[in-house]
């Protein structure tokens, strides 16, 4: 409508138009300018002011200030500056690191990583990205993590099964090998060891269930749901392949099962509990002896 | 004499439009004949002839009943009408098509673990059981990440590992029924987001609920770089002038957003925001017939202006500039210091500020139109004679 000269309820009289839902937007384009700051996140609720946020935080999604990059990372990393991406575990109060992932970095999916580590036991635990660069670390980016193992679990990359303690038992013989020797001239014996071998054997029984869940279950009334997890208890402690023992009191054991593996009867026929013995086969705390049992991978470089 | 062979005709919806078709190495076909009986009684439920010299039959919508058998038998017939050999009767069922689909998640949601356990919600009215079932996922661009093997069983269920923070991705599900009906749920988008574990940091891990002393570990690192490596950043400045700049990998921005730009000198469109459906958000600096604002459309369906800037210089103006979507909405915030270059003395060397012992200095800045880079900085005792327009000196007498 023309009034007066002027195109009412026209141009930029008028009412905006509905607007396009724009989601996921994965390209921004910046044209013909001279840039200082560019700067995106989901948040919509900060008061708007003359100084751009310059933290990262949970809702920032890119962050370009171009002092000394055009990267809007929240690391300086890049590509060119990062060949590997580690993770480390220690205990809180260790001195060593356990290295339990390296990751190749190539293109710029490789700095996501996410995974879990099996070998923890009760403690406070401090795990730690590192970037390295041809064997060079960078600085290191912690976070504390608290662990609580609160049941008898036998894990290993296929799984985790647990029982509660005081359904279960777990018994520890320590060997040393060696022999007494008796001499023609002495009263005493002469000990006598061919190896450096000391290693623990345990001794484990219990019905094991897959998670917390089913040890809630009442498989006493279940023939068919108790009868399937005791089977697959059965296949997973003779898959050959190195498991971590947990007790509940914060020892931990790697191990591999020995053979015998036996299926009992309690009291009553439902009632089933499982023993079996495993021996221990190297240390949790060992980059090399976890890759060697194949809990990890780690290249023998970073070892 | 030749005789029409019907393929395994898998269980199909009896209301809806189904297609059979069929073989036949006779002379061409210009009509066919299809007869339906009742597979229990064999009563004929449907006879018709369709002229059609393609090889299939139409069976129309609501002709059979869900939850029945039947069986099909087919008749071709040349351009002289002379019939083939009736074809053996397949079987086949009707079945009302099931519901079939995730269980608790919808399309566009946000996934807050990095994994998730896909069930399913199937219901079929005549109880044909679901009996098989494949997990698909998708990445963003829909190229095909892993397939599952087959899940057997009535209630099957699959969990997704390995998602990672702030990325989208496509899962479905396809499977059949006991009578071999296929089921589909289609792609289903959804955005990972882990919940924030308290602060911000580059890498997080906790323990996992059961209590197993198994810890999931996550880095949160996010880099962005800009598709081109050849710019060069000079004093905290890129000049992009003529040029551009595109970020196109390591992020997603999903609904509500809020961006901001600072920079010197506009020309035209500054900002291109894009998606892979190719919807664009843009910004532009235009000078209209009231004088110089930034302008925003949203894939030209939706404009907005922001307030004028009086005396504006786009060589000179520092100009911060904000959008902000909420709920669909969107909302320009505009700052800008006008004459920057020259505000209180301040001379502007291509990025930070002089010294202070630089500052209320004499000075001529003369009439300048350019950019003033390093080089036009000279710092003399007197004032030189000569000097270009867009050369600034420090120094000398006021």
């Amino acid at each position: 409508m023309i009034f007066l000269g002027a195109f009412m309820s026209a141009d930029e009289l008028s009412l905006s138009a509905t607007p396009t839902n724009v989601t996921d937007i994965m390209s921004i384009t910046v044209k013909d300018t001279v840039l200082d700051t560019l700067y995106g996140t989901q948040d919509t609720d900060f008061e708007i002011t003359e100084e751009i946020p310059t933290k990262w935080d949970f809702d920032t999604v890119l962050n370009a200030t171009y002092d000394t990059s055009t990267a809007a990372s929240n690391v300086e990393w890049t590509l060119d500056t990062v060949s590997h991406l580690i993770i480390k575990r220690k205990k809180k109060d260790d001195f060593d690191w356990t290295i339990i992932e390296v990751k190749p970095i190539s293109k710029l999916e490789d700095f996501m990583i996410s995974n879990m580590d099996i070998t923890p036991t009760t403690g406070d635990y401090i795990y730690a990205v590192v970037p390295t660069l041809n064997g060079v670390e960078g600085a290191y980016t912690t976070v504390d993590v608290p662990v609580l193992v609160n049941k008898l679990c036998l894990t290993d990359i296929t799984g985790t099964w647990s029982t509660f303690f005081t359904d279960g038992s777990c018994n520890v013989t320590w060997s040393t090998p060696g022999t007494f020797q008796t001499t023609l001239n002495s009263r005493y014996p002469t000990y006598i060891a061919n190896t450096i071998a000391s290693y623990q054997t345990i001794s484990v029984a219990g019905e094991f269930y897959p998670t917390e869940d089913y040890c809630n279950m009442d498989l006493m009334f279940d023939d068919e749901e108790r009868v399937k997890y005791l089977n697959e208890f059965l296949l997973f402690l003779n898959n050959r392949k190195p498991k971590v023992l947990k007790n509940v009191d914060g020892r931990r054991w790697l191990v591999m099962v020995n053979d015998g593996v036996t299926d009992n009867m309690k009291e009553f026929y439902k009632e089933r509990e499982v023993t079996f013995s495993c021996t221990e086969i190297g240390d949790c705390d060992s980059t090399e002896d976890l890759t060697t049992c194949g809990i990890t991978d780690i290249p023998i470089e970073f070892w | 004499m030749a005789k029409p062979v019907i393929k395994t005709i898998r269980p199909f919806d009896g209301n809806k439009e189904i297609v059979i078709p069929f073989t036949y190495t006779g002379n061409q076909p210009y009509k066919n004949k299809a007869v339906i009986y009742d597979a229990n009684t064999l009563d004929v439920v449907y006879e018709n002839t369709v002229n059609v010299m393609k090889l299939e039959h139409a069976i129309p919508a609501n002709t059979l009943t869900n939850g029945k058998q039947y069986a099909i038998t087919i008749q071709c017939f040349d351009n002289q009408s002379n019939p083939s050999v009736v074809s053996e009767k397949t079987f086949f069922w009707c079945f009302t098509t099931p519901i079939f689909k995730f269980s608790g998640v919808d399309d566009g949601n946000t996934i807050k673990t990095s994994s998730f356990v896909a069930e399913m919600l199937y219901e079929q009215p005549e109880e044909e059981p679901l009996a098989q079932t494949r997990y698909y996922i998708y990445n963003a661009t829909k190229e095909l990440l892993n397939v599952t093997d087959i899940v057997y069983g009535e209630e099957p269920k699959y969990t997704y590992n390995g998602f990672v923070n702030q990325t989208n991705y496509y899962i479905r599900a396809e499977g059949q029924t006991t009578h071999g009906m296929n089921v589909d749920t289609g792609l289903i988008r959804i955005f990972v987001k882990f919940e924030n574990p308290g602060t911000y940091a580059m890498i997080y891990a906790n323990q996992d609920v059961s209590n197993n002393g198994t810890v999931n570990y996550w880095t949160n690192i996010t880099i962005i770089r800009p598709d081109r490596d050849d710019y060069e950043v000079k004093d905290g400045k890129l000049d992009i002038r003529g040029d551009y700049i595109t970020y196109d990998q390591g992020f997603s921005i999903n609904d509500d957003f809020t961006l901001a730009i600072k920079h010197t000198y506009v020309n035209g469109e500054l900002l291109d925001m894009k998606n892979l459906n190719d919807d664009h958000i843009k910004l532009y600096m235009i000078d209209d017939r009231h004088g110089c604002r930034y302008m925003l459309k949203v894939n030209d369906s939706y404009t907005i202006f922001s307030d004028f800037i009086d005396g504006f210089d786009d060589n000179i103006d520092n100009l911060t500039v904000y959008i902000r979507c909420k709920n669909h909405a969107y909302d320009i915030y505009l700052f800008y210091q006008l004459n920057y270059l020259l505000k209180d003395y301040k001379i502007w060397l291509n990025g930070d500020e002089p010294n202070a012992d630089r500052l209320n200095v004499w000075e001529d800045t003369g009439i300048f139109n350019g950019y003033v880079t390093d080089a036009d900085i000279k710092v003399v005792d007197t004032e030189p004679s000569g000097v270009p327009n867009n050369t600034i000196w420090i120094g000398g007498a006021d």
